[in-house]
């Protein structure tokens, strides 16, 4: 198995790492170097939070912003040519040879037999929810009562003192988690993200709140709706010889290195590999190419390695702080200097306005990551149909 | 409904092997809408373009890359193979472990898993994972993918969940919590007791997704080709203030009464 780059778990006891730069990757500590420059000239500005609003429990009120718990891969394959240039899905008609433009595609159904209709963004936007900034935890359930068969997704909350009214959110939250420590329960609430309801269990774990996004319970099968048969009755002689055989690998602990992707470090290896011999490396020349949609395709690239070290270092700061960092002045200015924020590729016009055709194809994660690099404000509020207008209204 | 397995392996721990059909636990009940030719009102082909040229590039002529930060890393086809994992039916148990190790935050997607031949052993296995209540970490190939999982009991039936890899997940270790003075135990034991006030069953049964309802509403309306009523759009302002946060509050207390 190929050595760890990362060795700490959620559940590991190891020693805890005060600072980022312990952490062995070159890659990463080179490009968090990049962006700890960046941060101490430009002041901090880290990705904002996928939810922000209030925890109500009895009369207390704790802010809270919610950042994803989980992110894209280290590594992924894109689609080149073969010069190595980047390729851009597009749509046609079924006899067109000229891609559709944005404004010649919608979404639809098929309503009957090879039959479509078209439904449109607004209906779409009106079946959202209404947003709704509050979590009303008014229901603790026992932590092992709660199934591991719906957990979807995970959340880290931190406290956010900006919008604590005359306090800061800094001992709610923890007297919040020392609580639910204490008594061994997890909150059950819903929340509306993106104009969904979404169910979550809230959670502490040594001192740090998470949600836990839930399954509906209408999306989970059960044996029995699958025809699947109770196990029966087993020959007590058999089950003695398994059983001898499962205490032959008992382990006390969990080891994380368990979960390193055998795959993703092969082709990391050969990634290493190829560039000492420049096999197969195709430089990125920033100022000969880069039509729009090159650039919003690496871009999207880019950030994503970024995205992952900012994260961290706002979550560390949020919680030592007690407070979501404040956006900084250039919030006021964002739409016209968004060409400074990213340190590459350097002295490029606004990032280019992605097309419609993109949009529909792409998930609300990945169109809300897009409508923060081009600050849509209110993004956070806002259903798929409203990100996909508002990227497409942007000023081209 | 019977439902069709999605995969077949052998968990294999010692000596031991049990034969086992994955079903999956989960079902996709999402709305799903098809890309149309607006003007034709037809689903539309896609095809990848280079797009300075604007020509499109056939499949043949496609190549795989790693992009990196000033370059990128090209593959072909017999590289990715040699670097996919070889095809295997062995689902290998590495350790088991007390229940409550694996942090849920690493779950991604259950499985319940049916024998496929040796009841015995399956029944066996099934028996043994509910009374010691552990959990099998374990290894396995599944279409040209590697997967760690859980085995684990659920009810009375064995069950396999995909865990997400390590590259996947913050690393919440490295966090800390936040600090400061000692807690009022005082407080701490108002607030447990509260908790305990509000102690609650898990029902997950009583939730409903609310925004897929209308949109499967939506699409039955679509279908019975009536006209679907736009609704008037309503402003999108931030509730910033405490009046409408109040009013927000009340509605939900009405609501419940």
């Amino acid at each position: 198995m190929p050595k760890p780059e990362k060795s700490k778990s959620p559940k590991s006891k190891s020693p805890k790492s005060k600072s980022p730069k312990s952490k062995p990757d070159k890659r990463q500590s080179d490009e968090q170097a990049d962006h700890q420059a960046h941060h101490q000239e430009s002041g901090f500005r880290g990705p904002r939070p996928f939810w922000s609003g209030t925890i109500a429990f009895g009369l207390v009120n704790l802010p809270v912003g919610l950042y994803p718990a989980q992110h894209s891969r280290d590594i992924t394959l894109k689609e080149v040519d073969e010069k190595g240039r980047p390729l851009s899905r597009r749509f046609f008609s079924e006899t067109g040879r000229k891609p559709l433009k944005s404004s010649e595609l919608a979404r639809g159904v098929e309503v009957g037999e090879d039959h479509y209709a078209v439904v449109e963004d607004q209906e779409i936007e009106d079946a959202t929810l209404e947003h709704r900034r509050e979590i009303e935890l008014s229901r603790f359930v026992s932590l092992d009562e709660l199934d591991p068969l719906y957990f979807r997704r995970a959340y880290f909350l931190v406290p956010d003192s900006r919008s604590a009214r005359g306090g800061g959110a800094l001992k709610p939250y923890r007297l919040l988690a020392a609580a639910m420590e204490k008594a061994q329960r997890a909150g059950i609430a819903t929340l509306v993200m993106r104009g969904r309801e979404v169910l979550v269990a809230i959670l502490a774990e040594n001192g740090i709140i998470r949600a836990e996004a839930l399954r509906f319970h209408d999306e989970l099968r059960t044996p029995q709706s699958i025809d699947l048969k109770s196990p029966g009755e087993p020959e007590a002689k058999r089950e003695r010889e398994i059983r001898r055989a499962m205490d032959e690998l008992n382990a006390k602990s969990f080891d994380p290195d368990e979960l390193i992707d055998p795959h993703i470090e092969a082709l990391k290896k050969r990634v290493r590999q190829k560039r000492r011999r420049h096999e197969d490396v195709v430089p990125i020349d920033a100022s000969s190419e880069g039509s729009a949609e090159d650039e919003f395709e690496d871009g999207a690239d880019e950030k994503e390695g970024a995205e992952v070290i900012d994260l961290m270092q706002v979550l560390k700061r949020s919680l030592k702080r007690g407070r979501v960092e404040p956006q900084n002045s250039a919030s006021a200015s964002r739409k016209t200097s968004s060409s400074t924020r990213t340190s590459s590729p350097p002295s490029k016009k606004t990032k280019a306005t992605p097309d419609k055709a993109d949009l529909v194809e792409l998930g609300r994660d990945a169109l809300y990551e897009l409508a923060k690099q081009h600050d849509i404000a209110g993004r956070s509020g806002m259903s798929k149909a409203q990100l996909i207008k508002a990227l497409h209204d942007l000023p081209r | 409904m019977s439902a069709r397995a999605v995969w077949k392996g052998v968990i294999g721990f010692g000596k031991e092997r049990v034969p086992v059909k994955l079903y999956s636990a989960v079902t996709d009940r999402n709305v799903h809408f098809r890309l149309l030719d607006r003007r034709r009102q037809r689903p539309v082909h896609q095809a990848m373009i280079e797009p300075q040229s604007g020509k499109t590039v056939s499949r043949d002529d496609r190549h795989k890359a790693v992009v990196g930060k000033q370059d990128r890393i090209l593959f072909d086809d017999d590289e990715l193979e040699a670097l996919t994992p070889e095809p295997s039916r062995e689902i290998e148990v590495m350790h088991f472990l007390p229940a409550g190790t694996i942090d849920n935050q690493w779950y991604q997607r259950p499985y319940f898993l049916g024998p496929d031949g040796d009841a015995e052993a399956f029944d066996a296995m099934a028996a043994a994972l509910a009374d010691s209540g552990r959990e099998g970490m374990v290894h396995w190939v599944m279409r040209h993918k590697t997967y760690v999982g859980a085995l684990r009991d659920h009810d009375g039936h064995p069950v396999l969940i995909t865990l997400r890899h390590l590259d996947e997940v913050v690393d919440a270790d490295a966090l800390e919590a936040p600090g400061g003075e000692k807690l009022n135990a005082g407080e701490v034991k108002m607030a447990t007791d509260l908790i305990e006030m509000y102690a609650a069953d898990f029902e997950p049964e009583t939730y409903q997704d609310e925004y897929r309802q209308r949109l499967e509403a939506l699409v039955e309306t679509k279908r019975s080709g009536k006209r679907v009523a736009v609704k008037r759009r309503r402003p999108q302002q931030p509730t910033d203030d405490i009046a409408s946060s109040l009013k927000a509050s009340l509605a939900q207390e009405r609501k419940r009464a």
